[in-house]
């Protein structure tokens, strides 16, 4: 290769990446982000805000994050007053940035109070979803995402429409793509992130790590959850597609079909985990960030099929809807104009009368009821039987904690237990597997077969180490076992663990019955 | 310093009196600059940025330095990275100096579920907040003086944890959990740390380990280990 063609191809490389962060276009999806995550954000901020002096403050119990690295004082942490009035300012630049008012200042204030509010509690507040929005309003601040369907844009219509000027349509709106390109690469990089932790996990890829978080009780409820964990073959197969989806995102996501499938995968994913992990934020400001692959061109395409649709079939429904939009629209652009005071002065004013109110709100409130007539709460002596039950000597671990569940099958993928069955016929192939509960210690484990009257006709043993999260017991059926029930038991220690009834069915009395 | 155009009807800036070319736009060279300033401004915030979520990646593909500083769970993407076959609670309790004991928590002004059904103190994975917890719900209620705090985890497998139904699909034995309580920290009336115990589980898993390595010696280094490993 000569050195014009390397200097050629450095030279397309350069102006690839101008094209890509730097292409000038109007921000559709920005905007959609704008309005919708202060959105979900004030679903999580708003509950929270009547706590704001016992999670935020010295007048509290804080749970400094970074607590957990080692540090003391990273951060300072507020009075309670101080707290109250962050937390309601927060509110108040969330409504503002949703709505597009002062959007840059409104960004700002919501990204700084709510991350530092964040890292003040690790508990309660602080999550990978919290960190996420961070990264986002941070990404948003820096955009020119308050340029179209905000009160900023309604405002600046106004002011030349009363200076007579033509309004220059969306190009004084248009801005370079890299915040959007930075959220899109972001959120890729989240993704090739989690693949790497899925690879460190030891029993992610088994499936036994999502089985037992699908029976954890930490999040909301999970109608599907529990459900899902009798299924580890499931459970394997998805954890493979997960992984799989999570490493290839971030290269495939970008145009074409496969930025089509990586969306709708990823779309399918979050919206399982609300059913699945009982997750109710974290879905929807993930499927929210996706608006980030919203292209000028994608919403120029939606409006055309909008207007064909409006012109032709059905201008009775869309038409008047269209118009209606439109004339709020204009309605609204005549409305800003009469408010006689400078709309800097409006938000400031905003702003502390609503901290005030806040702070005026929470003092009634007295979360701590020491201005309640009957004095501050009292605390209540707890009954003898709760006091030995909390105190009580340390049990040792019983074994049958150990065992999660025996299952039975023919087959085996991806090393459980699939092709489930309770039937058998004499000389066929048994597999029982005994899925184990972490952590447990080097164990030695029998696995018994024993007829209806409860006589031991096969003994099977295998030392199960503590690293070790199931445990299969391969055998065959003798040939001449009679037809009828049969019973499997898992031993430890000498104590029967688990067992699962069998019937076995030769052919011919199979035959008979019928 | 402005560059003016050379054409005589060159439109002017009516505020800066900066010239403009013919298309209008403002070639004045401090706007250019401004223009230039901003552009690199920007290449620098896009290199700072995707390096730092780069570096948060790297850190956490080697396993290096991910608990360096707080800002590391910004760029570490370890979500689902633990996990349990046991379920656990936590629970702070006062004794008094009459001998009668209180529960700290749930506060009695009302507790706040973040996520699920619990309060936030049952997501304190490693104890490192409840203390905190407790001496404030001490600092806001009326009681008697208090000579300890006690930090004690609830324990169950969470085989459990499956509902009746789907228990009897594939279970033949009837559900029978159990529960085991284990004082994970002691704390006297004034904050101070009196003993700070391993929990249920970790307790286990060194006795366990201490068994295979001493044998029937270990039997009693298991004792050992099931009671406090740190006294104050």
């Amino acid at each position: 290769m000569d050195a014009q063609a390397v200097n050629q191809s450095s030279v397309s490389f350069v102006s690839s990446v101008r094209r890509f962060f730097y292409t000038e276009e109007l921000p559709y999806g920005l905007a959609i982000i704008r309005i919708g995550l202060p959105l979900i954000l004030l679903c999580v901020v708003i509950p929270r805000w009547s706590h704001a002096r016992e999670f935020y403050s010295t007048d509290g119990a804080t749970a400094p994050m970074a607590l957990n690295y080692g540090m003391q004082d990273f951060l300072p942490e507020p009075s309670g007053t101080v707290a109250v009035a962050m937390m309601t300012g927060l509110i108040f630049c969330l409504v503002a940035s949703s709505i597009g008012w002062h959007t840059r200042i409104a960004l700002a204030g919501s990204w700084g109070l709510y991350t530092y509010l964040n890292m003040l509690d690790y508990l309660s507040t602080l999550t990978k979803y919290s960190v996420i929005s961070s990264h986002v309003l941070l990404l948003l601040l820096l955009s020119n995402c308050g340029a179209i369907w905000s009160v900023d844009r309604l405002r600046s219509r106004s002011r030349n429409d009363s200076r007579g000027e033509n309004p220059s349509g969306g190009r004084s709106s248009r801005a370079a793509a890299w915040p959007r390109r930075l959220i899109q690469l972001f959120i890729g990089i989240v993704y090739f992130g989690a693949a790497f932790t899925k690879m460190h996990i030891v029993g992610f890829l088994s499936g036994d790590q999502i089985r037992f978080w699908l029976l954890t009780n930490m999040n909301g409820p999970k109608p599907l959850g529990e459900w899902l964990a009798m299924y580890p073959e499931l459970i394997i197969t998805m954890s493979h597609v997960a992984l799989i989806w999570q490493v290839l995102f971030l290269f495939l996501c970008w145009r074409g079909r496969m930025r089509g499938v990586m969306l709708v995968v990823g779309g399918l994913f979050h919206l399982s985990t609300i059913w699945l992990l009982g997750l109710a934020i974290f879905p929807p400001i993930m499927l929210l960030t996706y608006f980030a692959w919203l292209h000028e061109t994608d919403v120029r395409r939606i409006q055309f099929h909008f207007r064909s649709l409006v012109t032709g079939t059905n201008r009775n429904g869309f038409g008047s809807a269209a118009e209606r939009i439109h004339a709020l629209s204009r309605r609204l652009r005549g409305f800003a104009p009469k408010i006689p005071l400078p709309s800097a002065l409006l938000f400031s004013l905003g702003l502390v009368a609503s901290v005030a109110a806040g702070l005026e709100i929470e003092y009634h409130m007295d979360p701590y009821g020491h201005r309640r007539p009957a004095g501050p709460y009292a605390l209540q002596p707890i009954p003898e039987t709760r006091v030995s039950e909390l105190f009580a000597k340390p049990d040792r671990m019983r074994d049958e904690d150990k065992f999660f569940a025996l299952e039975m099958g023919t087959e085996t993928l991806g090393g459980v237990v699939v092709h489930r069955r309770d039937t058998y016929e004499p000389g066929s192939q048994v597999i029982a597997q005994c899925a184990l509960v972490p952590p447990h210690e080097d164990m030695w484990v029998e696995c018994r077969l024993s007829d209806s009257y409860g006589r031991q006709l096969h003994v099977f043993g295998q030392a199960v180490t503590r690293d070790m999260l199931r445990v299969n017991f391969t055998f065959q059926l003798p040939h001449d076992l009679e037809s009828g029930d049969y019973r499997l038991t898992i031993r430890c220690n000498s104590n029967d663990m688990l067992s699962r009834n069998i019937r076995v069915d030769s052919p011919t009395s199979v035959v008979l019955s019928n | 310093m402005t560059f003016r155009n050379s054409e005589p009807d060159a439109p002017q800036s009516s505020q800066t009196g900066v010239s403009l070319q013919l298309d209008g736009n403002p070639p004045a060279p401090r706007r250019m600059r401004v223009k230039h300033l901003r552009r690199w401004m920007t290449h620098a915030v896009i290199v700072v940025y995707l390096s730092w979520l780069g570096h948060g990646v790297f850190c956490h593909a080697l396993q290096y330095r991910v608990s360096a500083h707080p800002l590391m769970y910004f760029t570490v993407w370890d979500m689902f990275c633990g996990w349990s076959g046991w379920s656990y609670r936590t629970h702070v309790v006062a004794e008094g100096e009459s001998g009668k004991f209180y529960e700290l928590t749930p506060t009695p002004w009302g507790e706040y579920h973040a996520y699920g059904n619990l309060s936030r103190e049952h997501y304190d994975n490693f104890a490192n907040h409840s203390r905190q917890i407790g001496f404030n719900c001490l600092k806001q209620t009326a009681h008697e003086p208090m000579t300890r705090v006690y930090v004690i985890g609830e324990t169950w497998s969470k085989k459990f944890n499956l509902p009746d139904p789907l228990w009897q699909r594939i279970h033949d034995e009837p559900k029978q959990s159990k529960t085991y309580f284990n004082v994970n920290a002691v704390y006297q009336s004034d904050g101070t740390l009196l003993s700070l115990r391993p929990s249920f589980r970790e307790s286990h898993q060194a006795s366990w380990l201490a068994a295979s390595l001493q044998g029937q010696k270990g039997q009693g280094r298991q004792q050992m280990l099931l009671g406090s490993t740190f006294e104050n």
